[in-house]
């Protein structure tokens, strides 16, 4: 069966979410060396969309993969899942600004990502969750734990585009 | 399409890590956190102060706000969570909080407890008068 390039770009997009919850769940049952600590290993899905089929597709991703994750593990629309979506989307669109500028390279605009979800997380935290200004003593270790994570991921990310340039060099 | 050629790192990439430097040096971000001995713990729920915990006193803590059980223990001047019916239990697994600035945050109930920073020996307030 021949797949029209909508049809092959709605395919690849469907395949990139469910390895984001792959990930996502993947991610729940490893042990961690801080209890808070998540390595955000399902931005990989967004970042390989991100540079794979641009945008629009990594912006679909990060939303789809948040709550159906957030589906999943029983917590949409829980306190837990407004940090995570408020972390996410705004990530997403810090990544997607800095891929456009096309003046930094994959591990910045993944360690942007990381560093703008935590700060996203803990505004939220901070403004609306607990009202407590005494949780931006966080605010180091959480850029620090992104540098880290971010590094991380686009490591990845980096890797697996290589492997997959090799074999979807083809417009879609 | 890939593009032809993705850069891991770019020029661009030195403006952005010299604004992250200039930002944690202007910050002072790990400026080390005072280690004097702690004697209460603050408990808020939603937002709301509702304990002042003292430390100095071994004893299990019942929060009584919540329909199952949520208990706090108290155990040489530390304070941590050893019950919660959340669902992944990262507050459980935090450990003992024992400095000034340890947190111990449970998201789903929306518990902080957080032992208050007190103000380091060379910071009094000196008073002078007339």
């Amino acid at each position: 069966m021949k797949l029209s390039p909508a049809e092959l770009r709605e395919a690849r997009i469907a395949g990139l979410i469910v390895v984001g919850l792959l990930l996502f769940i993947f991610e729940t049952y490893i042990p961690r060396p801080i209890p808070w600590l998540k390595f955000g290993l399902a931005n990989i899905a967004t970042l390989i969309a991100l540079y794979w089929l641009g945008w629009r597709a990594a912006l679909t991703v990060a939303v789809f993969r948040i709550f159906i994750g957030a589906f999943f593990t029983g917590m949409l629309f829980s306190p837990g899942f407004f940090l995570s979506f408020s972390g996410g989307l705004s990530a997403t669109l810090v990544m997607i600004v800095l891929f456009q500028l096309r003046s930094v390279g994959l591990l910045t605009v993944s360690i942007a990502g990381a560093l703008t979800h935590n700060i996203a997380q803990l505004i939220l935290a901070v403004y609306w969750l607990f009202g407590n200004p005494v949780l931006w003593y966080l605010l180091p270790y959480l850029l620090l734990t992104a540098l880290i994570t971010g590094s991380i991921t686009g490591g990845f990310s980096y890797y697996l585009l290589q492997r997959l340039k090799q074999h979807f060099s083809t417009p879609i | 399409m890939i593009k032809k050629q993705i850069k891991l790192l770019a020029w661009g990439d030195l403006l952005f890590w010299g604004i992250i430097l200039a930002v944690c040096i202007q910050g002072d971000f790990f400026d080390t956190l005072d280690s004097e001995e702690t004697q209460e713990a603050i408990v808020e729920i939603a937002g709301t102060e509702k304990y002042r915990i003292d430390l100095r006193e071994d004893k299990d803590f019942q929060l009584t706000e919540f329909r199952k059980s949520v208990v706090l223990r108290i155990e040489n001047r530390q304070v941590r969570m050893i019950e919660n019916y959340c669902p992944q239990k990262i507050c459980v697994k935090t450990g003992f909080a024992k400095r000034s600035g340890d947190m111990i945050i449970c998201v789903p109930l929306k518990i902080l407890i957080y032992i208050p920073k007190t103000r380091k020996k060379d910071q009094t307030i000196e008073i002078i008068t007339g």
